[in-house]
């Protein structure tokens, strides 16, 4: 179990900036579904890092295996096949047990839909984690994240009572409140208007510069993954491509190339 | 989670009701058998001792059997005066009673006893008597009669009048010269009560010369001195009483017969019981069907199976907690509306103290408590299965498993039911309770199983009727 509690590290060394060590890494990943002729391979031996301090997008088309590659790094999912770590955690070995501690303590989570407990407050929501694990928030870090995405004044209401947009801040403030090793973004903003969207994606952003957090984010919008420092292409279980300092233009002259 | 517990059941106010409601019915039915037959009970025992109050020793035929008070073999008049002479004997009320008289209304009808039967007896002008005058007299002339206050209501008799009486000899003309009351609110169960002179009721019932018993004062003699005389001078069929014996058995006796009426109540209840478990079990599934994805999101977010599952407890819990409280009152208020309902159906029931018995309310607890808990676990054990990536998926269900045990079970139980139900309804001889027992446990057995076998076919249909329900908020 003590291999799952945060490295006790200082502030100071934990917020450094990318130096090229991976938050998450996986080395020949398979997932299949169903057995015999049914059996749907949705992974295929992939091979891949997840660099700290930065904020990598997922793309490929619809049943490239994106979002089970997310699972499966997320411990969401059980593997088939092959080795996956959270720092220097194998996660492919832990019990059910172990791995809700994981992601209670280690990771953040962004979903698409359906974010937020519908009965708890926003604050409830963002404190939600730790709650969880009966921890108390650090008082300044989680004054600092509410501000940052400006919901100081939305902290008391439910979540039918808040924008699409501040609904996904109170998940980002939830995924951030943690300070995990890694957030796990699916589809942050497949459900929002395009303004909405990037201020969503801005604060994603700015938690990779400003605090170095790691970020993973798997999207289907070219301009979404703009907003990444790499950009990695799947196609059928397989990883077809990498990019460099994205632009929407470069993300989808690359999907359309992948598509052809 | 306990919060989360809390803040579900308030955001489902009235499906939060709904269930309540069910566990609440069977708590009410349970606590008002309890009730009810508990404050009965105590009434009568009341009415009984209060009769007997002055009572010290009753003479009456030695039964061979532990038999009922009213059916006891009479004995002979002649009694009366060997009873008095002996020592110590202040005062004695010989009585006699008979159930083949019947007093004929105004209108040439005789009275309708479809109830309760009718009862007569000899005036005994005492404070033994549980009966008192409240209009006109005592019967004192061999031509007079006296009949209760609520047969006198309903019927139309009217003090001064004269009306035919039946007898075992035919019919013969009486003046009503007074209206009896039984107790303080002539609480008769429906029965019709006539009184008359100790010779005439003789004459009457065809039974010259024969009373049933003999009861006997004798203040200043200890009671077991006053037996042993009283049966020195008693032929061996005749035996002399300590009156607490007698006022045991007469309570035990209505205990006997009230207790029958409250388990009737009683198995009201467990069926309702029964089906609430099936009720909440269901609700729960659907509840948590409709919460799957917000169950999903608590475990990737990490909430332990653990949490989950107990989260669902919880819930159970409070629904049950409120529902055997609020049941308990419910109970209180159904004893009272059903002993009104008597009243109304020509049961005449007194009025009865609210007594409940620690009793009562354990067994509240359990059923409204240890049900909804029961009802629980499956539905929470289920909860606690949603795997966490069911968060990002839309459409997660959960899986009927276990279908073949289910059916197996199912076919297990319904054999037996099947046996049971058929040998309460054709099996010839035997017990009538038997046979309802038989009834009982077989419609259980029957219904368990059916409802095991309905997930293999209820799914279309419920995903069809369930569709509208979707877009309630839940």
């Amino acid at each position: 179990m003590d291999q799952l509690t945060k490295p006790q590290v200082d502030d100071a060394e934990s917020l450094r900036p990318s130096d090229g060590t991976m938050a998450a890494t996986a080395t020949g990943l398979t997932k299949t579904y169903g057995k015999g002729d049914t059996q749907v391979v949705a992974l295929d031996h992939v091979d891949i890092g997840f660099e700290a301090a930065r904020l990598t997008a997922i793309m490929g088309p619809s049943g490239s295996g994106k979002s089970t590659l997310m699972h499966c790094m997320a411990g969401l999912d059980a593997v088939t096949e092959g080795d996956v770590r959270v720092g220097d955690t194998r996660i492919s070995e832990l019990s059910d047990k172990e791995l809700t501690l994981l992601r209670r303590q280690r990771l953040g989570f962004i979903f698409q839909a359906f974010n937020l407990v519908p009965t708890l407050t926003a604050e409830e929501n963002i404190l939600l984690p730790l709650l969880l694990g009966g921890r108390e928030p650090d008082p300044e870090w989680k004054t600092q994240v509410i501000n940052s995405l400006k919901l100081d004044d939305r902290l008391h209401h439910r979540p039918d009572e808040l924008s699409g947009g501040q609904q996904q801040r109170v998940a980002v403030a939830r995924a951030l409140v943690t300070r995990p090793d890694i957030i796990f973004a699916d589809e942050p903003t497949g459900n929002l208007d395009s303004k909405s969207g990037h201020e969503v994606l801005g604060f994603l952003r700015r938690a990779v510069d400003d605090w170095h957090q790691t970020v993973v984010m798997v999207t289907h919008d070219p301009s979404a993954a703009s907003y990444a420092d790499l950009v990695i292409f799947l196609r059928d279980g397989h990883v077809v491509g990498r990019l460099e300092e994205p632009t929407s233009d470069l993300v989808y002259d690359r999907i359309k190339s992948l598509e052809a | 989670m306990l919060r989360l517990s809390l803040r579900n059941l308030a955001g489902n106010r009235l499906r939060f009701i709904l269930t309540t409601f069910a566990i609440l019915v069977g708590v009410s039915f349970v606590v008002a058998s309890f009730v009810l037959t508990d404050g009965l009970i105590r009434t009568f025992d009341e009415l009984v001792e209060d009769a007997n109050a002055d009572v010290d020793v009753e003479v009456r035929a030695r039964s061979e059997f532990d038999e009922i008070d009213f059916t006891l073999r009479p004995i002979d008049e002649a009694l009366i005066d060997v009873v008095a002479e002996v020592e110590g004997v202040e005062e004695i009320w010989p009585t006699a009673s008979s159930t083949k008289i019947l007093p004929v209304k105004a209108n040439g009808e005789p009275i309708k006893t479809s109830l309760a039967p009718a009862f007569s007896g000899n005036w005994v002008d005492s404070s033994i008597s549980p009966l008192t005058i409240v209009e006109g007299e005592a019967p004192d002339e061999p031509s007079e009669f006296v009949i209760d206050e609520t047969t006198a209501d309903r019927e139309g008799f009217v003090v001064g009048e004269v009306y035919d009486v039946i007898g075992s000899d035919g019919s013969e003309p009486f003046t009503l010269v007074g209206i009896s009351r039984f107790g303080e609110e002539n609480a008769l169960g429906g029965a019709v009560l006539s009184s008359f002179t100790l010779d005439e009721l003789q004459r009457l019932d065809g039974s010259e010369g024969l009373i049933t018993v003999i009861d006997v004062a004798a203040p200043d003699v200890e009671r077991d001195v006053l037996v042993d005389r009283l049966t020195a001078v008693l032929p061996d069929d005749v035996e002399a009483v300590d009156i607490s014996v007698v006022v045991e058995e007469a309570q035990s006796d209505i205990s006997d017969i009230i207790g029958i009426f409250g388990n009737i109540l009683l198995a009201f209840a467990l069926v309702a019981v029964f089906v609430s478990t099936f009720i909440i079990s269901n609700t729960f599934n659907i509840l948590l069907g409709q919460r799957v994805r917000q169950l999903a999101l608590l475990r990737a977010l990490g909430a332990s199976a653990a949490q989950v599952r107990f989260s669902a407890i919880f819930e159970a819990l409070v629904v049950g907690v409120v529902a055997s409280v609020v049941g308990l009152g419910g109970g209180v208020a159904l004893a009272l509306g059903l002993r009104g309902l008597m009243n109304t159906l020509g049961f005449d029931m007194p009025s009865m103290d609210i007594i409940l018995a620690p009793r009562t309310i354990v067994v509240a607890a359990v059923v409204g408590i240890g049900v909804t808990l029961f009802a629980s676990l499956s539905p929470a054990r289920r909860a606690a299965t949603v795997p966490p990536v069911a968060a990002m998926r839309a459409g997660f269900r959960f899986g009927s498993g276990e279908g073949t045990r289910r059916t197996i079970i199912a076919i297990i139980l319904s054999v037996p039911g099947v046996a049971a139900m058929g040998y309460g309804l054709f099996a010839s001889s035997d017990s009538t309770a038997l046979k309802l027992a038989g009834l009982g446990a077989g419609a259980v057995l029957i219904f368990v199983a059916v409802s095991m076998f309905a997930p293999l076919f209820s799914s279309p249909s419920a995903s069809f009727l369930g569709a509208p329900l979707e877009h309630v908020p839940g």
